[in-house]
């Protein structure tokens, strides 16, 4: 638990500002999609951007920023902007989470340290937040193995942590499922280039799009990225 | 995501057609189609930089091979490769370890951009010159595929040594040297295999 707690905190503090290449692979309903290159910008505790690269620039750029969602597709001059975002995307604190799902900064309340027990050589530790519920499973080397969010309506987001890189000193998560049982979504991110500065950098955090572009809704963005097989 | 404007452009600058002798050329290019014509075959060490808000999200330098009518390949240093052909073509991604297959009827969609750039010559881009060897172009019907603009800088040669196509905020910036024409070497040059262990996708 100590171990569990001092890499965490370690982690939190580097989540305020770090960056990585990605190699991401998305499986739906068990078919591999092609695999694509990103970035990844976090900036703790609710704020990161997600770039997808083309071969010749950005194929698809996406922010959170608390509830916010900010997305733009620049070879279709497309955009979306959503102030609510966890409504539509039926997802409570999206920016928070995946923050820590990307960093593996799941924070267990103090109660709930009482009632975790061990399950095949993982300790497991659950808690709600607010209609959800969290669960996290820790190794003996103090980091976690798998954590999962059961939302209120069922839905399951598990976040497994497959690979660690310890290159910085502390351990960053490097390699990433995050499955959504749901809708038979799986994504593998393969994290090189991890980098860590002091603040975030204000300007790299932000989605933005020139004028002329089009706004489009959620179900467009997300017809368009089922036909670049993001989907 | 091949529908990226900036690889469309990329063939709509480069490109030669037999059919290019009843339009009327753009300047900024004429002297590289002729000597396509002329050949059959062209090959320029590139410089890729893509930027955006000031920053750099690609920096690559590698090969660009041309074959009129329809075939063009670039082999980046890293290892990555692009293929186009009028019946498909194909991209090598090393750091991913994939082979993405482009359809016919995608390949087509780049290719029949390119031809309707040199169909049209004129009536497709609005030509300036902006110094001795400088031009803009600007499409005159934009699409959502097109770049807003391109620019092209051409060398001693009249050969394009510079090129920027901005395309929304990105800006991407070709830098060209050397160029060499020979022989066609044909459509087996521009078909690329996948190594062993390699996943195959088609695009989707």
């Amino acid at each position: 638990m100590a171990r569990y707690r001092a890499s965490v905190s370690e982690r939190q503090a580097r989540a305020v500002s770090m960056s990585a290449a990605l190699s991401m692979w998305v499986e739906r309903s068990g078919d591999r999609m092609p695999g694509t290159q990103a970035e990844l910008r976090l900036a703790a505790p609710d704020r990161m951007r997600l770039r997808l690269f083309a071969a010749f620039g950005t194929a698809l750029d996406v922010g959170l920023r608390g509830d916010s969602l900010r997305a733009y597709v620049p070879s279709w001059k497309r955009s979306l902007r959503l102030d609510a975002a966890s409504e539509s995307l039926g997802i409570d604190a999206p920016a928070d989470r995946m923050v820590r799902a990307f960093s593996a900064t799941w924070q267990p309340p103090e109660e709930a340290w009482n009632r975790a027990a061990w399950s095949e050589s993982l300790l497991r530790v659950t808690w709600k937040e607010d209609d959800d519920s969290v669960r996290v499973a820790i190794g003996a080397d103090g980091l976690p193995s798998w954590a999962e969010v059961v939302m209120g309506e069922g839905t399951v987001l598990r976040v497994r942590y497959r690979g660690w890189d310890h290159g910085s000193g502390g351990a960053w998560p490097s390699h990433v499922e995050l499955v959504d049982n749901t809708h038979d979504v799986r994504v593998t991110c393969r994290a090189t280039q991890i980098r860590f500065a002091s603040r975030p950098d204000e300007e790299r955090l932000a989605v933005r799009w020139p004028p002329g572009t089009t706004p489009v809704t959620l179900a467009e963005l997300r017809a368009a990225l089922g036909r670049l097989g993001f989907l | 995501m091949i529908r990226g404007g900036a690889l469309v452009a990329l063939l709509a600058v480069f490109g030669v057609t037999p059919s290019f002798a009843a339009s009327t050329p753009l300047t900024s290019v004429s002297t590289l189609m002729k000597k396509l014509e002329a050949s059959g075959r062209g090959e320029v060490t590139m410089t890729q930089t893509v930027i955006s808000e000031g920053e750099t999200l690609r920096a690559d330098r590698g090969k660009l091979s041309l074959e009129p009518p329809d075939r063009m390949r670039v082999d980046f240093k890293s290892g990555e490769r692009v293929t186009m052909r009028a019946d498909g073509g194909e991209w090598m991604q090393p750091s991913l370890r994939q082979l993405l297959i482009l359809r016919p009827e995608q390949a087509q969609a780049v290719v029949s951009t390119w031809r309707a750039f040199l169909d049209g010559g004129r009536d497709s881009y609005r030509e300036t010159a902006r110094g001795s060897r400088k031009y803009r172009l600007i499409p005159i019907s934009p699409d959502e595929s097109s770049a807003d603009s391109i620019e092209v800088e051409l060398g001693t040669d009249r050969l394009p040594r510079r090129l920027q196509l901005w395309i929304g905020d990105q800006r991407w910036w070709l830098t060209l040297s050397s160029w060499a024409f020979a022989k066609p070497k044909g459509a087996t040059a521009f078909t690329l295999r996948a190594p062993s262990g390699y996943s195959v996708f088609e695009w989707p």
